[in-house]
């Protein structure tokens, strides 16, 4: 389906004539979306802002920066989603022509484009043509290496599909989005399948403890993207369980079995596990009607269409994946294609999987972080997850060595004690027994008042791995 | 009050990892994004140092933007749940 008709049907259906969108602050109401986006489109028509040129979109959660982006979705328009940089100006991709910010102005009655919507013309702009209706989403952080992975908008609209049908997204739903929807998962599996579905939106720009509770309260949602922080941070400030949640998705590998648990029991078994890639979409995810113990510890089956294979011994190894709707391949920063998979091609995930013997797929870690112990292969991140859950551990990094033991490669484990507990390094390795295979046991365990961090707030694997040695 | 205030101040500058001091932390600076600023881990964080330090729980009625605009209208919540607790006893 196109977007244009997307958002015509929406507007005029009669299911989502009493639905919106909102930020808190500003809503715009299913009805009124064509004529919010005609005049989006005019003003960026006024400002030869056309869709025969990519353009860059710095895009907050915010009722007018969803209006943006439906615009330019609705007028094929071809685009590369940023996240707001925090003043910063970074620059953007040559073949960009210009570049758009949403700023954090409200919606009024008589707000104006101008108003909200910073234009700037690209100073490094070189002209490159790049396919129509597309988009582009970069891959990492850091500037040198950061790859652009390109999206048709169509592949978009059936990874959308796929989240609606999994999920359950209808006009009914109240869909509460404190992702942000610069990245795949915000944008590709909760804003455009609740657009979809003509369901009521709620956006949340950095979203906190209080502002989360605040508009769960006032706009009372049936359906809930997350991330494994944002859990964590409301199962500690929930103080009574809740009921309105139909499906409460979070994403990525690393959501602890504990916090699952605790988290599940606080939103009435609503919590599953969606995984994905910003390249692949929404690839893989439990269903409602799956145990907890499926749950807590799996990512379920592929969404529909989606292959998935694990080449290794044992049904573990890299994870690989063929996808109706994933990417068309990297651009470089000049717009060049930089890779360009056949359509219909395998597509290796780069983390290590495993096929249960229910037909689930758990992920293990990233492939790189996996090391060879006495044959088997073994992710780094699967051991942590697993001290993890002792009752001992309140935080652990383990981090692999080049040297080779008798086990195969040196694996230490650096651990932070819960409050109440006095162990040592060794008994606390010997409790690792009950929990993983011998060979996965760490050939060290080190006891630690802290574990170091980087300035992004991750831990500092490098200083460990140098203290390990 | 003004002795919960104090306590407070003290707790967010010192057991908070935000490289605050006590003079930063004034009464009436806002604590969120207008602010000194505190996340939401720190938010959270927060929460449980109160709740510990002053032997109250507090309520989800009183997680909210208001009460925690500023040192002293958290000090304000803090002082009725206190108060609350100590008539309950």
């Amino acid at each position: 389906m196109e977007f244009a008709a997307v958002i015509e049907d929406a507007a005029g259906s009669r299911a989502a004539e009493k639905n919106f969108i909102t930020d808190g602050g500003s809503v715009c109401a299913y009805p009124d979306l064509p004529g919010q986006l005609d005049r989006i489109a005019g003003f960026l028509k006024a400002r030869e802002i056309d869709n025969r040129e990519a353009i860059a979109v710095e895009c907050l959660n915010s009722v007018p920066g969803v209006l943006l982006l439906c615009a330019l979705l609705r007028g094929g328009y071809s685009f590369l989603l940023i996240p707001p940089a925090a003043g910063a100006w970074k620059p953007v991709p040559r073949f960009c022509r210009f570049r758009l910010t949403v700023l954090p102005a409200p919606l009024g009655d008589s707000w104006t484009p101008e108003a909200v919507f910073q234009i700037q013309a690209n100073p490094d702009y070189a002209a490159r043509s790049v396919p129509g209706a597309r988009l582009m989403l970069r891959t990492s952080g850091s500037m040198g290496a950061s790859k652009i992975a390109v999206h048709a908008h169509s592949g978009l609209m059936g990874n959308a599909g796929n989240c609606v049908q999994k999920y359950g997204f209808s006009a009914e739903s109240r869909v509460a989005i404190p992702v942000p929807v610069a990245h795949m998962y915000g944008f590709g599996a909760a804003l455009l399948p609740a657009l979809l579905a003509g369901a009521s939106i709620d956006l949340q720009h950095n979203t906190n403890l209080l502002k989360y509770l605040d508009r769960e309260k006032h706009f009372r949602p049936t359906i809930a993207l997350a991330t494994p922080a944002v859990c964590g941070m409301l199962a500690k400030g929930y103080k009574a369980p809740r009921n309105c949640y139909r499906v409460f998705v979070t994403s990525g590998q690393n959501i602890e079995e504990r916090l699952f648990r605790t988290f599940d029991a606080l939103i009435g078994g609503r919590l599953i596990n969606q995984y994905g890639s910003t390249e692949m979409g929404a690839i893989s995810a439990c269903g409602l009607d799956d145990s907890l113990e499926v749950r807590a510890s799996s990512i379920g089956g592929p969404m529909p269409g989606v292959s998935l294979r694990v080449d290794g011994e044992a049904n573990s190894g890299q994870l690989y994946c063929r996808h109706p709707y994933g990417f068309e391949g990297y651009l470089d920063e000049d717009g060049a294609w930089l890779m360009r998979p056949e359509p219909g091609s395998w597509y290796g995930t780069g983390d290590i999987a495993a096929l249960r013997d229910d037909g689930r797929l758990a992920v293990l870690g990233r492939a790189g972080d996996a090391v060879n112990r006495r044959g088997y292969l073994v992710t780094l991140a699967e051991i942590e997850r697993t001290m993890a859950a002792l009752d001992p551990v309140s935080e652990v990094a383990v981090v692999g060595d080049a040297r080779e033991n008798s086990q195969g490669q040196r694996v230490s484990a650096f651990c932070v004690l819960r409050s109440g507990f006095a162990l040592d390094g060794e008994q606390l390795r010997q409790q690792c027994r009950q929990a993983l295979p011998n060979y996965a046991i760490p050939d060290e365990v080190h006891i630690v008042a802290a574990l170091p961090l980087l300035s992004s707030g991750k831990t500092d694997r490098q200083r460990l791995a140098a203290a390990a040695g | 009050m003004p002795d919960t205030i104090e306590r407070l101040r003290h707790l967010i500058a010192e057991n908070l990892d935000l490289g605050l001091t006590v003079e930063q932390v004034d009464p009436g600076a806002a604590l969120l994004e207008d602010g000194l600023k505190l996340d939401s881990l720190a938010i959270v964080e927060l929460i449980s140092l109160i709740e510990e330090t002053f032997g109250i729980e507090l309520g989800e009625d009183d997680l909210n933007m208001d009460a925690f605009r500023s040192t002293s209208s958290l000090a304000a919540v803090i002082d009725r749940r206190v108060r609350a607790a100590a008539e309950a006893a």
